[in-house]
């Protein structure tokens, strides 16, 4: 019975801008660790060094560039994100592995609540139970009723922020990535959130943190590793 | 720890595409051997320059899974339109075979379906809503006329129900109810296309195609018409091919893309990688130049 | 008297086609015959008849009387109109071994113009229809090669929502004459302009119909016993004409095709299309009145 949720080996990621008449930007490079069932691991580092990077490698944003991204499936099966087809990577996002980025983006048409409702009903979740959670949650993270119809675009950056992290947790995924999602709250919404995550990882939330802020980072990690210049001190 | 004897690899459910497209070619000219190899993306242009016949598309694989939205985004010559077209069925394709999982259960090439049976595709299977609107109405029979001639294809022969179902499909789709006996030609660009979509999904198809459908209407229309897109999608499970030259309207409608140029897929892959950290040159530019 | 003056010496042929052309017409009503409602293309021949007068009808007829057949040739419903005149008298002059009769019962072959008679015709009858415009789609399609594959594919959703459209527009099924029909399940045809009234007496006929487009080169049939069905919808069903309330001021029958006629006084009246079944009605009248003055003293 594995423990480990997810391992990274020797992953590295290189950008060829081919515009540029293919210079190569390094984002990081031989990067490993693993992340334990329903640990909380913070990476730390200056920005520039390959944090998010990490991130997106893993969530398939970013195209790996050699390495490997070990995941464990609830059935305890094992895959290779890094040589996942995008369609295989499609069906995990969202139950699975979910994804937190730093700033919303906002859909045309939809309102705050619809926007947080969303995920549950493409779960499947009926339509009254969604909207009431989605409620729930946005009330917890403080977002007045009032702006529940309103469009998240005339948000202010922190409002937008927390509708983002409401529809990112409002369905829990078994592994969770999160690429500094506090930086536009202030201290009390921050608190907030930090209950909210502090509470996923009470209900087995494996989660993977990417935050400047090496206080909160202190405090919300289990573990933490450190990213300079793309690589991982040791 | 995991280690490597332990390591086996994906007993994720092997899903089966709902379509699969193999090789997908269509040349305009009588074709030589140099055709392909002359043209391309790393040439440059879609025309052998060895005997001028034109290659708007070649070599084209990809599939589509049940309820995904597949982007396929290009610019012109690209073959992203000929794509649709081959897959709807208004041009043959020079090469290649494609596979309907609710056509002969996956193993009939629907590009050798008898005549009788690609109506049947057009007609239950599949619905295409095309960049203009002349092309996929007609604009001299009403509103609801035009989605009536689907349903009676489907041998519908109450008039009161062809009118109750016309009317939610133009009511759902945010066309008001007392211009279903008014003709298309008359309507705004944007409310032609929503009798388009509305046409399309009448026979509830599995596939839907959609080709620049927001081109040429005004921003805050394309909004409106995506967005309907999006929400029809999720209600019905419909899986859609959306072809569009515009980054913006791929990236709020597809989880995964196909980038084409000259008549080649260069990229394929999830929408937020494509975007993010295109991997072709071409589509590096793409992305680099877009303002969306 | 008059037919002694008639001579055949004029190098006219029997029936005054040639021989291979009635062979070429029968062969293709034969086609036509084995697909009910099938439109077959043919070389139409010339006629002292101008094109759109009855020539399709006419070759039909001329390509198969024969020794021992009696002709009925009527024009919406009458024979003394000048048309069916003149070609029943061609016929008479070309194939002198044939008669020519007004009687329905007693006809071997009918050619009719826009009307069918009231009579029910009988097995081993053929009736012969004169079609100007053969293709029931030209009035949703243009393209004569669009139509034919239409046919081929029995595609015929642009003919059902122009129905639909009538429907919308004017709240009911309008069209008066040429009522499209689907033959034997399979094809869609126009059975020529005639009335509602007699599209019904197509349906699992006891004789044979051959219908003749000489212009537009095109014969079709409509073998016994075979199903015609107009287009309609379920709540909006193929009806006829109304006569309710009204008889033929002439004969007096409620249930034949009515022609409506105003008199030099300027008033509307009534009287049977079919004029040879409406002499039979008055006929018959007349006999009654007969027998009950007999009866009566």
């Amino acid at each position: 019975m594995q423990n480990t949720h997810i391992q990274i080996n020797n992953l590295s990621k290189v950008f060829t801008q081919h515009i540029l008449r293919g210079k190569q930007i390094s984002a990081f490079k031989g990067v490993s660790f693993e992340v334990e069932r329903g640990l909380f691991v913070g990476i730390a580092g200056l920005s520039g060094s390959g944090k998010s990077s990490i991130l997106k490698c893993i969530f398939g944003t970013y195209v790996a560039s050699s390495g490997e991204i070990i995941y464990c499936l609830e059935n305890n099966t094992v895959i290779d994100l890094a040589q996942s087809s995008a369609r295989q990577i499609t069906r995990l996002r969202g139950s699975e592995i979910g994804f937190v980025s730093q700033f919303l983006r906002a859909q045309p048409r939809t309102t705050a609540l619809e926007l947080v409702a969303r995920p549950l009903l493409n779960a499947g979740v009926p339509r009254p139970e969604a909207t009431e959670r989605a409620q729930l949650m946005l009330e917890r993270l403080g977002i007045s009723s009032e702006l529940w119809d309103g469009y998240p675009v005339f948000f202010s950056g922190g409002e937008q922020q927390r509708v983002n992290i409401a529809q990112a947790l409002i369905r829990q995924p078994r592994l969770l990535l999160l690429d500094e999602p506090t930086s536009a709250l202030d201290d009390r919404n921050q608190s907030v959130v930090i209950s909210l995550l502090e509470e996923a990882k009470q209900s087995g939330v494996t989660i993977i943190g990417v935050f400047h802020d090496r206080a909160l980072l202190n405090r919300l990690s289990d573990k933490v590793i450190t990213m300079e210049y793309g690589r991982l001190l040791v | 720890m995991i280690t490597e004897t332990a390591q086996k690899q994906a007993n994720v459910e092997v899903e089966t595409p709902l379509l699969v497209v193999e090789n997908l070619t269509r040349l305009y000219g009588h074709g030589c051997p140099r055709c392909l190899e002359l043209t391309g993306p790393e040439t440059g242009t879609n025309t052998c320059s060895n005997c001028g016949t034109l290659v708007a598309c070649a070599d084209v694989n990809f599939e589509v899974y049940e309820g995904e939205i597949l982007g396929v985004v290009g610019e012109s010559g690209s073959g992203k339109t000929t794509l649709l077209r081959c897959l709807y069925g208004d041009v043959a394709p020079t090469k290649g075979q494609a596979f309907l999982k609710s056509f002969g259960n996956g193993r009939q090439d629907i590009f050798q379906a008898s005549s009788q049976q690609a109506r049947y595709l057009q007609d239950f299977v599949m619905g295409m809503v095309r960049q203009n609107p002349a092309q996929g109405l007609h604009l001299h029979i009403t509103a609801g006329g035009n989605i009536a001639e689907r349903l009676l294809a489907a041998e519908w022969r109450n008039v009161a129900d062809i009118r109750e179902r016309s009317g939610a499909l133009l009511n759902r789709m945010e066309v008001p109810l007392n211009r279903m006996d008014h003709y298309p030609a008359f309507f705004s660009g944007g409310m032609q296309q929503r009798v388009q979509i509305a046409k399309a999904l009448a026979n509830h198809p599995v596939l839907l195609l959609l080709d620049e459908m927001t081109t040429g209407l005004d921003v805050s229309v394309q909004a409106g018409v995506i967005d309907l897109v999006k929400e029809v999608q999720r209600e019905s499970g419909v899986a859609i091919v959306v072809v569009s030259h515009d980054l913006g309207v791929i990236r709020l409608l597809s989880e995964r893309t196909l980038v084409m140029k000259n008549g080649r897929v260069v990229e394929n892959g999830l929408t937020d990688q494509i975007l993010e950290d295109p991997q072709h040159p071409y589509t590096q530019l793409l992305v680099s130049s877009s303002n969306s | 008297m008059l037919k002694d003056l008639i001579t055949t010496e004029e190098n006219y042929n029997y029936a005054f086609l040639d021989e291979g052309s009635k062979r070429e017409i029968r062969r293709n009503l034969l086609k036509a015959v084995a697909i009910p409602g099938y439109q077959v293309p043919f070389g139409s021949r010339e006629l002292p008849i101008g094109r759109g007068w009855g020539t399709g009808g006419l070759q039909i007829t001329l390509s198969l009387i024969g020794q021992g057949d009696i002709v009925k040739v009527i024009d919406q419903g009458t024979d003394a109109g000048v048309n069916a005149a003149n070609i029943r008298r061609l016929i008479e002059r070309t194939a002198p071994d044939v008669t020519t009769t007004f009687q329905t019962s007693e006809a071997t072959i009918i050619q009719t113009r826009h009307r069918i008679p009231e009579e029910k015709m009988q097995a081993g009858q053929l009736l012969v229809l004169q079609v100007p415009l053969p293709e029931p789609l030209r009035l949703v399609e243009r393209s004569e090669n669009a139509t034919r594959r239409m046919h081929a594919d029995k595609n015929y959703s642009r003919m059902w929502v122009a129905l639909y459209e009538e429907i919308v527009k004017h709240g009911l099924l309008a069209r008066a004459y040429s009522y499209p029909v689907m033959v034997n399940g399979r094809y869609v045809m126009a059975p020529s302009p005639i009335p509602r009234w007699d599209v019904e007496k197509l349906n699992n006929a006891e004789h044979l119909s051959l219908f003749g487009a000489g212009r537009e080169k095109r014969l079709y049939a409509v073998p016994p016993r075979t199903a015609v069905v107009p287009l309609d919808f379920e709540d909006y069903p193929f009806t006829v004409e109304d006569f309710h309330g009204i008889r033929c001021q002439r004969c007096g029958a409620e249930h034949s095709f009515l022609d409506e006629i105003t008199t030099e006084a300027g008033q509307k009246t009534y009287m049977c299309s079919d004029t040879a079944y409406c002499d039979e009605q008055v006929a018959k009248k007349v006999a009654e009145r007969e027998m009950q003055k007999e009866f009566a003293g």
